[in-house]
């Protein structure tokens, strides 16, 4: 009951202080990206190991933008709804004001995997900011972090050897642990394959290799005297044909971050 | 007196359009030639012309896309950039790897 009163009073006020006033709402200026089929369900139709390409090219349409490998198919629908112009005169005076665009956001992307099919959709309210692949691996990440835990470094285009195979994957660094994503052609993009609190961590640096000759790679040792594996490859948009493979300065950053990984730990110890 | 208002009127009124003119849409565009099973890439070239994207599937074949809006005329080619017409389509045609129509579909992107 009160609040029905104050809604009623706070109505009465608004129409007094509008009277006289003419408000009017200016459409918004033509949407190249708005698309009516791209809402909060258009996942829906998308089973991830069953749909394929064709399927979501066929039930949604030309997308914004396309993965040169057919990894991804990204759908934007923006849509501005105008904005309102308020415009009023008194006596001695005339003015108005407007209120700003309303504009209305939404990023569909499907990801494929190695066979063509659905591996995972992501669907919100957002301008996409980011790059599909990262925009993955970021919600890939924050589902494996613990309770408070940041992500601090994420490096793409690794490798973690594993039974004298190198393995491709992602290294996430937070404040308490390196994280090693594993990148699968099938199935879910990233599957966490390792987690090395900065505890466990007894020293980090350049070794020589053990699987490919000569070719260096980062070493780190745990305290239990065992040891991990790790190299940086090149990004793919800045390989250079005469040079492919391992990236030097990035595994050099790798080392420096882990670093201080550990000597975040060392600091805690008594 | 009355020229010269008329004049100044719509002198003032010049600068207030708040959208451009709506454009003309592109040829007339038939569609009803599409056959799964039957068509080819090669004759969708020749009667549609260069699709908007391309996306190559793993199978080998091609996924090919255009743009179409429909107005009291039909349906008619148009710009990806154009939101003019009253209603938008997405054509999509999948190829297989010998260049015949597998699917298509003509997918309702929005309508005014």
């Amino acid at each position: 009951m009160q609040g029905r009163k104050l809604r009623t009073l706070a109505m009465l006020g608004v129409a007094v202080t509008l009277c006289g006033c003419i408000v009017m709402k200016q459409p918004g200026s033509p949407d190249p990206d708005r698309r009516d089929n791209v809402d909060a369900h258009a996942d829906a139709a998308f089973i991830a190991g069953v749909s394929t390409l064709e399927d979501v090219l066929l039930t949604l349409g030309e997308p914004f933008a396309a993965a040169a490998d057919g990894r991804w198919l990204e759908y934007r629908n923006t849509h501005n709804f105008g904005h309102w112009v308020v415009w009023g005169c008194g006596y001695y005076t005339c003015g108005g004001f407007e209120t700003e665009d309303k504009v209305r956001h939404r990023t569909l992307t499907v990801y494929f995997d190695a066979t063509g099919h659905v591996r995972d959709v992501i669907n919100d309210d957002t301008a996409a900011a980011q790059a599909p692949e990262y925009r993955l691996l970021d919600r890939r990440s924050q589902a494996v972090l613990e309770p408070g835990e940041h992500v601090v470094a994420r490096l793409t285009d690794a490798q973690r050897r594993v039974a004298d195979q190198w393995r491709p994957g992602v290294i996430i660094v937070t404040e308490r642990a390196l994280l090693f994503l594993e990148t699968a052609d099938t199935g879910p993009a990233h599957q966490l394959a390792l987690r090395l609190p900065a505890a466990e961590i007894q020293s980090v640096a350049w070794a020589e290799g053990t699987s490919e000759p000569g070719e260096p790679y980062a070493r780190i040792r745990r305290v239990d005297g065992t040891s991990d594996a790790f190299t940086l490859m090149q990004l793919p948009g800045n390989s250079v044909p005469a040079t492919p493979g391992l990236d030097r300065d990035r595994t050099q950053h790798f080392i420096d971050v882990a670093g201080w990984l550990r000597s975040r730990s060392s600091r805690k110890l008594p | 007196l009355l020229v010269a208002a008329v004049a100044g009127v719509a002198l003032l009124l010049a600068g207030c359009a708040a959208t451009p003119p709506p454009q003309p849409l592109g040829a007339a565009v038939d569609v009803e030639f599409i056959r799964d099973g039957v068509t080819s890439r090669n004759e969708c070239m020749q009667r549609l012309g260069a699709p908007s994207k391309t996306i190559a599937t793993l199978a080998g074949g091609e996924v090919w896309t255009y743009w179409i809006g429909r107005d009291a005329s039909g349906l008619r080619a148009v710009a990806s950039w154009s939101t003019f017409e009253p209603v938008r389509y997405s054509l999509v045609l999948s190829f297989d790897a010998g260049g015949v129509l597998v699917r298509h579909s003509m997918v309702k992107i929005w309508e005014r």
